[in-house]
């Protein structure tokens, strides 16, 4: 079964290309940092690493604060499955504005590659679906951007589990701002997007 | 037994949250805060997240910070012991502010074995997470934990109000 053919970059700019102007996006730790990083949008992101496992709720956070964003979380499948409790709880809270696109390569790629529990048997969408989140999978051999723009019209939350190819997952380095550097950035960058706004997104 | 229906000045409190722009509370649940709770679920300015754990409740609240929105989590002490690692993270790493209510179980006030290891090691866990925290002991002074907000917004990290049973509850253990 050849399922991983996507790679991240893709998943990045295909979010990117499709999602409205009034969007911020939230990333979880690791791989979907660095895609969305590399991506070098000029939209307002924000980086949830460290703590592993609560890039959805701090999405989900965001969402409900704010009823005018439209929050897009990207996150691996090993930071997922490590909160997937707040699969309920954020289907029961219902932020319609928020959209998850799941970076599912099955293993923990920062952390070596190793496989993450459940695999080869357990169906992410189903669980998300059965939570009652609107939810999809995309299938390899169709249009990802079609996918994307078909999630991003659902009823949030919505998720979309999109199998990525393994690909290096090289750390490199620790990057120009800290983590609180990066807070403050993003809370810059939001109040531009608030007030219509530009320099800040120019940064 | 103690009633969980909140009284008047549980009520009051509640308003008080929603006039320093609380307009989100995550919460677990502990039966020392089910009066709290079930007066948030009545407010209708507030909107009451249930999270399946407690730092999944840090994380929500540390979002809405983040969106420059006030929230607070309501929770028993064992989630803090459980969220040590969310509330170093965004405490030391993210600096978002994340006011907490937390009943303090296992102190004197408390009459179970299984509760006591929480009020041995609470405060030594957070004093060593660096998460500023203070008690509040008495329900005529239960406003006094809503100073937890601002202290939260002021230091740009995660605090916390330990809050005894008789807060909420009243009435010795």
């Amino acid at each position: 079964m050849q399922r991983h053919a996507v790679l991240r970059s893709e998943i990045a700019a295909a979010v990117d290309i499709a999602a409205p102007p009034s969007t911020v996006v939230v990333c979880g730790l690791g791989s979907s940092s660095r895609a969305w990083r590399e991506r070098g949008s000029d939209r307002p992101g924000y980086y949830a690493s460290d703590p592993m496992g609560l890039a959805l709720p701090l999405a989900a956070g965001v969402a409900l604060a704010d009823g005018s964003l439209h929050v897009v979380c990207l996150v691996g499948d090993g930071d997922l499955v490590m909160g997937a409790g707040a699969l309920l709880s954020v289907a029961e809270a219902a932020p319609t504005n928020l959209h998850v696109c799941l970076l599912d390569n099955r293993r923990y790629e920062t952390g070596g590659g190793l496989a993450r529990p459940g695999a080869q048997t357990a169906d992410l969408t189903a669980m998300a679906a059965a939570a009652g989140w609107s939810a999809l999978t995309y299938e390899p051999e169709s249009d990802l951007q079609i996918a994307v723009a078909a999630w991003l019209a659902m009823v949030g939350p919505a998720l979309l589990v999109v199998p990525v190819a393994v690909e290096p997952a090289p750390y490199g380095g620790p990057g120009a701002w800290s983590g609180v550097e990066e807070r403050v950035l993003f809370e810059l960058a939001l109040d531009a997007l608030r007030t219509g706004a530009t320099e800040i997104q120019e940064r | 037994m103690t009633s969980t229906r909140p009284t008047d000045p549980v009520r009051e409190f509640v308003d008080r949250m929603a006039d320093l722009g609380i307009d989100m509370v995550a919460s677990l649940p502990d039966s020392w805060l089910a009066p709290l709770l079930i007066a948030i679920d009545e407010h209708p300015g507030i909107r009451h997240v249930r999270v399946t754990r407690e730092d999944e409740g840090v994380a929500l609240v540390a979002g809405a910070s983040l969106a420059r929105r006030r929230a607070l989590l309501a929770c028993q002490n064992a989630g803090l012991l459980l969220s040590a690692n969310a509330l170093a993270a965004y405490g030391q790493h993210h600096q978002l502010a994340v006011p907490i209510l937390a009943v303090a179980r296992g102190g004197p006030d408390d009459g179970f074995y299984y509760q006591a290891y929480k009020g041995r090691t609470t405060t030594a866990v957070l004093d060593a997470i660096g998460v500023p925290w203070f008690t509040v002991t008495e329900s005529s002074a239960m406003h006094q934990s809503l100073d937890v907000v601002n202290m939260a917004w002021i230091h740009r990290r995660p605090a916390v109000a330990l809050l005894s049973r008789a807060v909420f509850l009243g009435g010795a253990a």
